[in-house]
């Protein structure tokens, strides 16, 4: 390497200049720029339980794919004649597109019904299930 | 879809320009790019091209990691490279939520912070104040050379908690928030995050993070984030064997604790004593009654070989330990028998009663269903080696790893087996001799020189496999 004082104090102006952006972040998820999942196996009832609602909150929210997201740029000079020029590419294409989504949409709806008649049932299923097993010991003892 | 690496490799030698542009296009197409190979291309490509042309580029690969990696990927980025150039030393964050407790894991965590403290700059994390003066008393340590940082855990601090307990156990994962998200936060901080406090709730930022397991306490649940460590360390084969069996994850390095209480010198005058050591634990998991009673038993059914012999139970309790009331109440009932109890002896007592005994025995484990409640490594069995008492313990966790059955001591699956192998040495002196004489080159290999080797070796490693190209 020729010259590391140059790439050390360029390092360290970097740093300065990202220090009190990632002091300011204080949510964990906006510091590594991603969700944390969650790992399912291995989880007790309850806590599958909390995820399968979060989960479906999740996809009831987004099943929507009609809707439109704003268009933004983050380019300094280019960004407003590359939202523009979006605008005009989605508003052409709007009727095609919106074919193909209605299905999608549809679909995603039937999803969402599905997945929450699942969870219904599921704890319709648990529900009896405990009702049994509370009755188990007493129909024993009769038999007894 | 991975990122074609090579090519990339191949670019960063040749043209900066391409290079930054590759790197921009891969992260904006979501392309499978590990912090790992962004560190090492990056470094690769600084090593190869004029400095005055990577300074210039430099920035803008930083802002397109930042935003489509978050910040704390360009932040682990400059940190690499700041190692892997050599311009200061690798820092390490040692996280234990118990440093305010004397602990065996505690005593593990400190010797490590010693041994790299020369190598490394090395910052202790705890969660509750204590000073290194304490930790370096507790244990014998010199950590002269590295710092104390408290990180507080607002959930811990609520009221209505124990002023001094930070128990992972406490937190209902479906309620509450994550409460060592402050913790995961100060880990970005380190080049190396170790966390020796078994906490999977912590998520690692470092570049480079350690997983230190002395068992696998509790389940998965919500905030289990084991998998994320770069390597999972075990101190001893029974706990890797949980870690797969509860995790389901395969444990990468294993390092034995730290045992330090060898002799000045050996071999030593010893008495007819056969010596416990283990704290009284409340719930009776260390079983010193049921020693009492074997004692006993021996005692009244073999006086002639018992005759002269003394037990002596040494061990930590807490005030008001009902089961160590239960023993003195039992030891006032009988006092034919020739039992000392002995709590809370200074280490230099302690020393001097390992030194005195000949026997050393070790119920923990018996009859136990929970493997918790076994032995995870067994401290005490080669402290007592050390000082060539011979060890008859529990055939079970940590202990068949430490005791060479009928070699430097014996192992026992019940109490008719213990009390055989142990009549079995008071009647053959010759024999006592010769097992005590291994018993000590056993515990040998357990000492402080040889832990703080392995980890000395483990950390270079590491520095040379994580940071370089």
């Amino acid at each position: 390497m020729k010259n590391i004082q140059e790439i050390e104090s360029q390092i360290q102006k970097i740093k300065a200049a990202l220090a009190d952006d990632i002091e300011s972040i204080q949510d964990l998820e906006t510091l590594i720029g991603q969700k944390i999942e969650v790992e399912l196996w291995g989880l007790s009832k309850k806590e599958l339980e909390k995820e399968a609602w979060d989960s479906f909150f999740l996809l009831d929210r987004n099943k929507d794919c009609l809707e439109e997201e704003p268009i933004v740029s983050h380019r300094k000079y280019i960004g407003a004649g590359i939202v523009f020029f979006k605008r005009i590419f989605r508003t052409l294409m709007r009727p095609y597109t919106k074919t193909i989504l209605a299905r999608q949409v549809r679909f995603n709806r039937e999803l969402v019904r599905l997945h929450l008649a699942n969870i219904l049932r599921l704890e319709k299923i648990e529900e009896r299930v405990a009702a049994l097993e509370a009755e188990k010991p007493a129909s024993r003892a009769e038999q007894g | 879809m991975m990122v074609d690496e090579p090519k990339l490799r191949q670019v960063a030698g040749t043209s900066s320009r391409d290079f930054s542009r590759l790197i921009r296009r891969f992260l904006e197409e979501k392309k499978k790019l590990s912090q790992d190979t962004v560190n090492s291309l990056v470094l690769s490509w600084l090593r190869s091209r004029p400095a005055a042309e990577t300074s210039k580029r430099l920035p803008k690969l930083m802002d397109d990691l930042a935003r489509s990696k978050g910040i704390q990927s360009a932040w682990n980025l400059l940190y690499f490279l700041e190692v892997a150039l050599r311009l200061r030393r690798a820092r390490v964050g040692i996280y234990d939520h118990a440093f305010h407790y004397i602990g065996g894991a505690q005593k593990y965590g400190s010797t490590i912070a010693q041994t790299l403290q020369d190598d490394f700059e090395v910052t202790l994390l705890a969660n509750k104040p204590v000073i290194l003066a304490d930790l370096q008393a507790w244990y014998g340590l010199d950590l002269s050379r590295c710092r104390l940082k408290v990180v507080p855990l607002p959930f811990f601090e609520e009221k209505g908690r124990h002023p001094q307990i930070v128990d992972a156990g406490e937190v209902d994962t479906c309620k509450d928030e994550n409460p060592f998200h402050p913790v995961s936060r100060e880990s970005g901080n380190y080049d190396i995050f170790i966390n020796n406090g078994m906490l999977e709730m912590v998520y690692p930022l470092a570049n480079t993070s350690l997983f230190i397991c002395h068992f696998p306490e509790r389940n998965r649940s919500r905030y289990f984030y084991v998998r994320r460590y770069t390597e999972i360390v075990h101190n001893s084969l029974y706990t890797a064997r949980w870690i797969e069996k509860r995790w389901n994850l395969t444990p990468h390095k294993h390092i034995y604790p730290p045992v330090d209480m060898e002799p000045a010198e050996f071999p030593l005058k010893k008495e007819d004593i056969i010596i416990s050591v283990s704290r009284f634990d409340e719930g009776g998991n260390k079983q010193q009654l049921d020693m009492i009673r074997v004692f006993e038993d021996l005692a009244r059914s073999r006086p002639r070989e018992m005759a002269g012999w003394k037990l002596v139970l040494v061990g930590g309790s807490l005030p008001y330990n009902p089961y160590l009331e239960r023993i003195q109440a039992h030891l006032r009932g009988s006092p034919a028998a020739e039992i000392e109890l002995k709590v809370n002896v200074a280490a230099a007592e302690l020393k001097s009663e390992y030194e005195r005994a000949k026997i050393f025995w070790h119920f923990c484990g018996l009859g136990q269903t929970d493997p918790a409640k076994v032995e995870h490594f067994g401290m005490t069995v080669a402290e007592a080696m050390q000082n060539g008492c011979v060890p008859v313990a529990f055939r079970g966790g940590g202990q068949t790893e430490i005791v060479e059955d009928n070699l430097s001591g014996f192992l026992f699956s019940s109490e008719k087996e213990l009390t055989e192998k142990t009549l079995g040495l008071l009647g053959n002196p010759v024999r006592l001799e010769e097992m005590s004489g291994r018993a000590h080159q056993r515990g040998r290999g357990f000492r402080r020189e040889v832990f703080s080797g392995v980890v000395r070796d483990y950390f270079q490693g590491l520095l040379v496999s994580r940071f370089s190209e």
